[in-house]
This record gives structure tokens, sequence and C-alpha cells, in this order.
């Protein structure tokens, strides 16, 4: 039952993963009981309020506003558009420039040209994210983080020579990333990147969001 | 309003499509229900069983599925596949377990007794297959293994999938990339470890 | 490859490396004693059956490891961050992946209550359903910097209700830290850029 896609190690375990779990009869019969007991479902289309239940609790939902006086919105303008988040990280969108090219993802560069349009996105899975940082005095700097295992050796940077800054530009997944810098043994949050809030180990972290491609 | 199944030749609930069953039912026919529960109760099972890795929890959940789906009958509409509008509850009941499940291990997280006595898991014995696969299954993200039991198991299309979990399709094919990554590294390894 | 792809790939002076090539490592470092392995094994494991993500407490073993902290702290850091992520996936509801739950956990940390978060969940757009996962990052960094916690809150939920995309939740953010350096109060520059991005949105 393996279609023509299917890589072949899926094909090996196929048969096991798919095998059927049997009912037994007695949950089967307890069901049915259930069921006979029941009231006869509802003919119109009334709403069921139970059915709609996307959590057991009824959680605290009071809210509270923020007072604002503010006009009628608008719908934002549809467009792509490149973001560096914070000059650190420099997050580049090769997507597809689609009918409804949505502003979920649309992403606006400081540096960077503002515009990018490809017909075609280079990578599936993963998108180019740029890092630097300023470090004059330096003579090693490397990043670390959720991505490399936080192996020191594993992303050297390197030294820019028309800025000076040291940068690299690494694939990611889309996600959400931890990392920081190591100058010369001290490790350092990215300047301007989002912070991420624990210091379990002495020094605050920085976040880098990449966003999943629109396919 | 009761309906009788006629005497007539041919007429035989088990070639009836889904909708036609929940049609019948809705006019009162609960035989029609557990036809319906027959040709799904399987697949709901099994996926349930692989999604907790439990088999109570996951009979719990089916049964509860049923018996909503049974309560919300009206609301079935004919132009989406039955099974796939049963998973959509299915997998809402096994999402709530999990965080039920969850709530029950936050009093065990908070005892530092109690973890440091907990048992570690026990390593499966010979390379038994279904073990493993089970075993490389649970060490799956939840959205991951529900992705990936979605598609490779019950083999539902992305736009099925889609309405059932209601996660958009870019994102579950990425998710069942990463699943089949991780389970091919982990099958690999079992298979390296032992004999 | 057209010629603003191949533009666009002389701009990085640096060759661009693949990071995680593989799936992420899910063995713990050989660095830790046994007994710490064996305990940080059952707690990911019981995390693990809970259903939470446990890619971020691997992580978080190995930063440990990298930063050359003791093997107690090590623990304390992973046991501090199950109960963030349990915390977090309660509070974000059972359609949350990992990502959210993780940022959710990180939000916690910084000093968001619960109920904020599942606020932020009812006031995400029920037909979208985007993930918080950016709007969580910005919070926690707001709260990182000395935003009070709740007043954060209040801000992105504005956001977040009026369908803001990813983008300019970022750079909301980094227009409200900049404003904070410059020495402007909390309240009044998270009440000047949330006013300025949702009349940004009017036509």
């Amino acid at each position: 039952m393996s279609g023509p896609d299917e890589p072949r190690w899926l094909d090996e375990i196929a048969g096991e993963l798919r095998r059927e779990v049997p009912v037994r009869p007695a949950w089967r019969a307890r069901l049915l009981d259930e069921v006979a007991r029941a009231p006869k479902p509802a003919v119109r289309r009334e709403i069921d309020e139970t059915f709609d239940d996307r959590g057991e609790d009824a959680l605290d939902t009071a809210r509270r506003r923020w007072s604002l006086t503010v006009g009628p919105l608008g719908s934002l303008a549809a467009a792509m558009m490149l973001v560096a988040l914070g000059a650190g990280a420099t997050y580049v969108a090769m997507s597809r420039l689609g009918a409804n090219a949505s502003q979920r993802s649309a992403q606006t560069s400081a540096p960077a040209p503002s515009h990018l349009v490809s017909s075609a996105p280079v990578s599936a899975e993963r998108e180019i994210v740029r890092f630097e940082i300023a470090a004059p005095r330096a003579s090693h700097v490397a990043l670390v983080g959720s991505f490399n295992e936080w192996d020191p050796g594993a992303t050297p940077l390197s030294r820019d020579p028309a800025t000076g800054k040291w940068v690299v530009s690494l694939r990611l997944p889309p996600g959400r990333h931890v990392y920081a810098f190591v100058v010369d043994g001290d490790v350092t949050a990215d300047p301007s990147a989002p912070r991420a809030a624990d210091e379990d180990f002495g020094s605050p972290n920085s976040v880098v969001f990449v966003s999943s491609p629109r396919v | 309003m009761a309906v009788t199944q006629p005497d007539v030749p041919g007429f035989n609930l088990a070639t009836m499509t889904d909708a036609t069953l929940v049609r019948r039912v809705l006019d009162g026919d609960t035989a029609a229900f557990t036809t319906l529960v027959d040709r799904h109760a399987a697949a709901c099972t099994r996926f349930a069983t692989r999604m907790l890795g439990n088999r109570e929890d996951a009979e719990d959940a089916t049964q509860e599925t049923f018996l909503r789906a049974y309560r919300s009958l009206a609301r079935y509409e004919e132009r989406q596949a039955f099974r796939t509008w049963l998973f959509q509850i299915l997998i809402n009941r096994c999402r709530t377990a999990a965080v039920r499940r969850l709530r029950r291990h936050r009093m065990f997280l908070v005892d530092d007794q109690a973890i440091a006595e907990a048992s570690v898991r026990p390593v499966a014995e010979a390379s038994d297959l279904r073990a493993e696969l089970q075993r490389a299954i649970d060490a799956l993200d939840p959205d991951q293994r529900e992705a990936f039991l979605l598609k490779h198991v019950e083999q539902l299309s992305y736009d099925e999938m889609a309405a059932a979990t209601g996660v958009g399709v870019s994102a579950l094919k990425m998710r069942v990339k990463r699943a089949c990554e991780r389970m091919q590294w982990m099958l690999r390894e079992a298979s390296d470890v032992g004999t | 490859m057209s010629v603003r792809l191949l533009a666009l790939a002389t701009v990085f002076a640096a060759s661009v490396a693949t990071a995680g090539a593989q799936e992420s490592d899910r063995t713990l470092p050989s660095q830790l004693s046994a007994p710490t392995r064996a305990t940080l094994e059952r707690l990911i494991d019981s995390a693990r059956v809970a259903g939470l993500p446990v890619d971020p407490l691997y992580s978080k073993v190995r930063e440990g490891v990298f930063r050359a902290a003791d093997e107690p702290r090590v623990v304390a850091a992973v046991q501090r961050l199950t109960r963030d992520l349990g915390d977090a996936r309660l509070a974000l509801g059972d359609g949350a992946g990992a990502e959210e739950i993780a940022a959710g956990a990180n939000a916690l940390r910084a000093g968001l209550h619960p109920a904020d978060l599942s606020r932020l969940r009812e006031s995400r757009d029920r037909r979208d359903n985007h993930p918080l996962t950016v709007a969580l990052v910005v919070l926690a960094d707001l709260a990182t910097r000395g935003v009070p916690p709740a007043m954060a809150a209040a801000s992105v939920n504005e956001l977040v209700a009026r369908n803001v995309s990813d983008g300019s939740l970022l750079s909301f953010r980094q227009n409200v830290e900049r404003d904070l350096v410059g020495g402007r109060s909390p309240a009044s520059a998270l009440d000047a850029r949330t006013r300025a991005m949702i009349d940004d949105r009017k036509p």
C-alpha cells in the first residue's frame, strides 16, 4: 500500500507501522451500550457547545482592555519585504511571491535591499541568516547556539573587510533559535537582537526567529 | 421516527457509504451507527494508541470520540470524508488527554525525590521492531508525531490533515519531514545497538 | 538562478554554513558524570511522556556544558525549564506547537503570567491560527529589559488581536528598545509604539 514517493526505510516498516490494532469486544460493547442510552443526535443543525471545546478548563478570560482611541483598521498592504532582526542577524526571505502573498512573513531589512523577489525558493526548508557583531579588537569570534549544539568550534565568524565587523551566514531551519557570540572566550549576547529571558548560566542569550517559507 | 430495515434483497448496511449511514442514523437507525463504529474504530484506536503510547488512554480517547461524534452527527457535512471529520474529533481528544496527563505529571515534577527515584525507561530487549518503532514514535515531539501518524499510518492527504488538525499544509509537510528524519535516525541507531 | 539571486549570493562575504545539518543531537554529552546523565535522562524522559518538546531540554544541557556550569546547576536548569514548558503548554492549549511552547516557557521565565499567554491565544484570530512564537519572543524580550510584564502583555495582546505580522512585531520590539535606551519610560514607549503600529494599519 506504499506510494511511489515513499522512502525505502518507510517501506520496510510500513507493515508493522500500519498493523491494525484490534478493537476489544468489551470496549465495543461498552461503547454501543453508551450510544444506545444516549439521546438521539439532534437532526437540526443546532450549535452544540460541547463539541467545540479545545481544552478541558475554562481559563480565566478576563481581558484587560488597552484603552486607545483608534480609528477603523485598514488592511495591510500585501507585500513581501525583508526585515533585519536587529543589526545582528539579517533574515533574508527568498520566497515565492504568490497571489495571496501574506504579510505574515513580511520582513523589512534596514541595511539590505528592501525588496527581493525570486521566482522560486532557494531552499524549501532552511533560510539564510546573517549574524554579525562589531568587535574591532577581537582576534577570534564564534557563534554558539541551539542550532550547533553550543559547540564553540562549529561556527567561527570572519571579518568582513568592507565593514570591519565579524560575520557569518548560516542556513537555519524555521523556528526559534537561541544563540550567543563568543568573543575571545567571553560569551556575549547579540546587542541588537531579542533577548532570551533565562540566565541559567550567568549571561543572557539572544533569540533569532526564522519564519517558514511560503510554499 | 423509527426506521426499520426493510426486507429488501440487496439492502446491506455494510455496502452503504459513510454519508448514507450518517443520514440513516439521523433518521433514527442506530444500527447504522454500529456500522460506522465497526468501520472506523480500528483506525482510531491505532492512531490513538501510537499517539498516546498506551492502550488504555487510547481506548478512552476513542470512546469519547465516537460518543461526541454521535451527539454532533448533524454537524457532519458530506463534502468532507467522514473519517477526516471523525479524526478531527479524535485528534482533539488525544491532545486533551495529553494535557490531562501533563497536569497529573506536574505534581511529579515538583518533587525532586520522585524525580530521583523515577525508573529509567528500560532498554528494549531484543531488537523487537514493534517495541523499537513505538519507542521511536514516543520520542517524537507531539506535533511531529501527530503529523507523522496521520500521513504515514492513517495515510490522510495533506488537505485532509489540514482539515483535521487545523494546521496549515506547509507546516504539516515540515513536521512530517522532520519526523521522518528523526524516525530514520532513531531506527538506524536502534539497529546499530545490540545484536 | 536569476540575476537577483546571484547578486544576493555575493553579498555574503563569508561562505554559508549549514547548521543543524543532522537532526539535533539527542544524546547527553559525555563530559557529564554518569549519575548526572542518569538524572537528566529520567527528567527528560518524563517530560517526553508528558508530551513536552524535549529539544529545548537537550539544548539547555549542552549550553550548560559549553558554559562549564557545575552539574547540579545544569540539572536545576533543566528542571526549571521543564516546569516552564509544562506551564506554557497548559496556558497555550493543546494545539500549541513545540516552538510556541518553548517561546512561551521563556516568556513565563521573564515574568509573564500564564494568564497572559492564554489571553494571547484567545486574541489570536481563530481562522488564522498563526503561531504565537514571535509574539512570545517579543514579550520575553521586553520584560527582560525592564518593561513591567503586565504592561508588555497588554500591548502585545492588542497587536496580536489586530493580526499584526511577525515582522512588524519584531520592528515594534526594536523601536521600544530604542526608546528605552533613549531614556523613555516603559509606559510611554509602549503607548507610543503601539499606537503607531495600530495607526499604521489604517488605510
